[in-house]
């Protein structure tokens, strides 16, 4: 388990940043999601790099549905699919879903639930070459899944048997800004901590140097002395060459 | 506290007029204090406007109590209510915890805002930033900005509009409100305010300024007396020197 809440990381680079008093000007939420989105990143880039299931996420009884009309993109009528349990890593060849499996009760030995089918991956494109195949060809016991959009997951050789729900693994991004837990322990590596404060302090010290007078508050705060009276005159214009 | 004897004592002895009858009470120290008091109210306004004061000058006029947000996410600050008239807005402060515990209670209607005199406030770990009306609506769905709807968790960012009357004559029977977001509906609130201080009516009150501010209430109130003096007195020209250098020294 963390040793790390994403309180202590947020609260940390705002307090570095000077941002915690009532006239700040990044708000706490805004460190939070660059957090997120630096975090995502870093963390994608340790799980490619490691064969580890620290960052691995099962869920179980995911409710399988057949979809009953079709509605653009990505709901296809009469297809098994699943809705996606948490937003995955967009690894190569869909690898941000480690396996899907399911239960059916036709082994003696009865090894785990989640050994017992897996699922193969598959794409949409690729689907019709594996009915070529008798050894290959997706059924209950030797079933497909693709993913389609961010959202679901498709079967293929499903569809004649009733399977409620499914056990899958995921190689998740964080939660959403609006529904992460800030005193939940941070699900990231902690050797990388370091590397996620200095980025995100980059990209707040980056942000603080944004001169107040790019927003429209109405007010003219630039001193008259500071203002050009004088017309400005580009470095290229015909009066600032010289003859060679 | 400021005893008042003690200011008179020293507005005496500046006058030179222990155990005289040229000035007196009622007719001479208090209307000068009391007009002291209103200018110090006025003077800190503008300090608290440009941020340059914080509330332990007043310590003595800070109160926090407890209220119940009516249906519309707002509520009446009512002077007949808490026997106190409102100076400023300091602080609002939503999801208190209470002493003691206890539930809020329900509503009379939608729009009628609860103040509770025996629920004390406890704590609470959010604060409302004020917005102004300009950017209170723009900012309701921008998820970085205090008083969006978006965020309801612990990282919810309040927000409160300045005091507003939404009344009409028939289907919304308040006067001016303030605005709390994200919703605080049926929920206790927390907020601290300050009390213009009361005003002087006998010798033997206090008024509610820190002591530290004798000398700027003593000077005030000279200069007050002076006024009545005519033009020119070395006592206007002396106590206007130094209320100018204490307010200074204040900012």
């Amino acid at each position: 388990m963390s040793n790390t809440i994403l309180r202590y990381v947020v609260d940390d680079i705002s307090k570095d940043l000077k941002q915690v008093a009532d006239d700040k000007k990044i708000e706490r939420a805004q460190v939070a999601y660059w957090v997120l989105m630096v975090g995502n990143r870093l963390k994608s880039q340790h799980i490619q790099k490691r064969d580890s299931g620290m960052f691995l996420h099962t869920y179980v009884g995911v409710p399988v549905e057949k979809v009953a009309s079709s509605s653009n993109p990505n709901t296809v009528e009469g297809r098994k699919r699943i809705k996606l349990p948490a937003s995955i890593f967009d690894f190569n060849k869909d690898r941000g879903i480690d396996y899907i499996s399911y239960w059916i009760d036709d082994e003696v030995d009865c090894p785990p639930e989640f050994t017992n089918k897996t699922f193969t991956r598959t794409t949409p494109k690729t689907s019709a070459i594996l009915y070529m195949d008798e050894y290959t060809k997706p059924s209950p016991s030797n079933p497909y899944w693709y993913l389609t959009g961010m959202e679901y997951v498709y079967f293929l050789g499903i569809e004649k048997v009733d399977v409620e729900s499914i056990e899958i693994g995921l190689y998740s991004t964080f939660d959403p800004l609006t529904e992460i837990d800030l005193d939940a322990p941070f699900d990231f590596p902690e050797e990388l901590l370091n590397v996620l404060k200095r980025q995100v302090l980059d990209l707040g010290r980056f942000v603080l140097q944004i001169p107040e007078e790019r927003r429209n508050d109405g007010v003219s705060t630039t001193p008259a002395e500071n203002i050009p009276t004088q017309k400005l005159i580009s470095v290229n214009d015909s009066v600032n060459k010289s003859e060679e | 506290m400021i005893q008042v004897q003690n200011l008179v004592d020293l507005m005496k002895f500046e006058l030179d007029a222990e155990g005289s009858d040229r000035y007196l009470f009622e007719t001479d120290y208090k209307p000068a204090i009391n007009s002291a008091m209103n200018w110090l109210v006025s003077v800190f306004n503008k300090a608290f406007e440009q941020n340059k004061l914080t509330g332990e000058n007043l310590r003595d006029l800070i109160k926090t109590r407890v209220w119940v947000a009516n249906n519309f996410s707002r509520i009446k600050f009512d002077e007949a209510v808490v026997n106190e008239t409102l100076w400023s807005f300091m602080a609002v402060m939503p999801q208190p915890i209470v002493y003691p515990t206890q539930t809020p209670p329900t509503l009379p209607n939608d729009y009628t805002s609860i103040f509770m005199a025996d629920v004390a406030f406890a704590g609470s770990d959010f604060s409302a930033s004020k917005s102004t009306i300009e950017k209170w609506n723009e900012n309701k769905l921008n998820v970085f900005e205090p008083g969006n709807v978006s965020l309801q968790n612990q990282l919810a960012n309040y927000s409160y509009l300045t005091e507003i009357d939404y009344s009409t004559d028939t289907t919304y029977l308040q006067d001016s409100e303030i605005e709390i977001r994200p919703d605080v509906s049926g929920q206790f609130v927390g907020i601290t305010y300050l009390k213009v201080p009361t005003d002087v009516s006998t010798v033997n009150d206090s008024i509610e300024f820190p002591a530290t501010l004798t000398t700027l209430m003593v000077q005030k109130s000279l200069n007050f007396i002076s006024i009545k003096q005519g033009d020119n007195t070395t006592l206007f020209s002396v106590t206007e020197n130094d209320v100018n250098r204490l307010v200074q020294i204040m900012n």
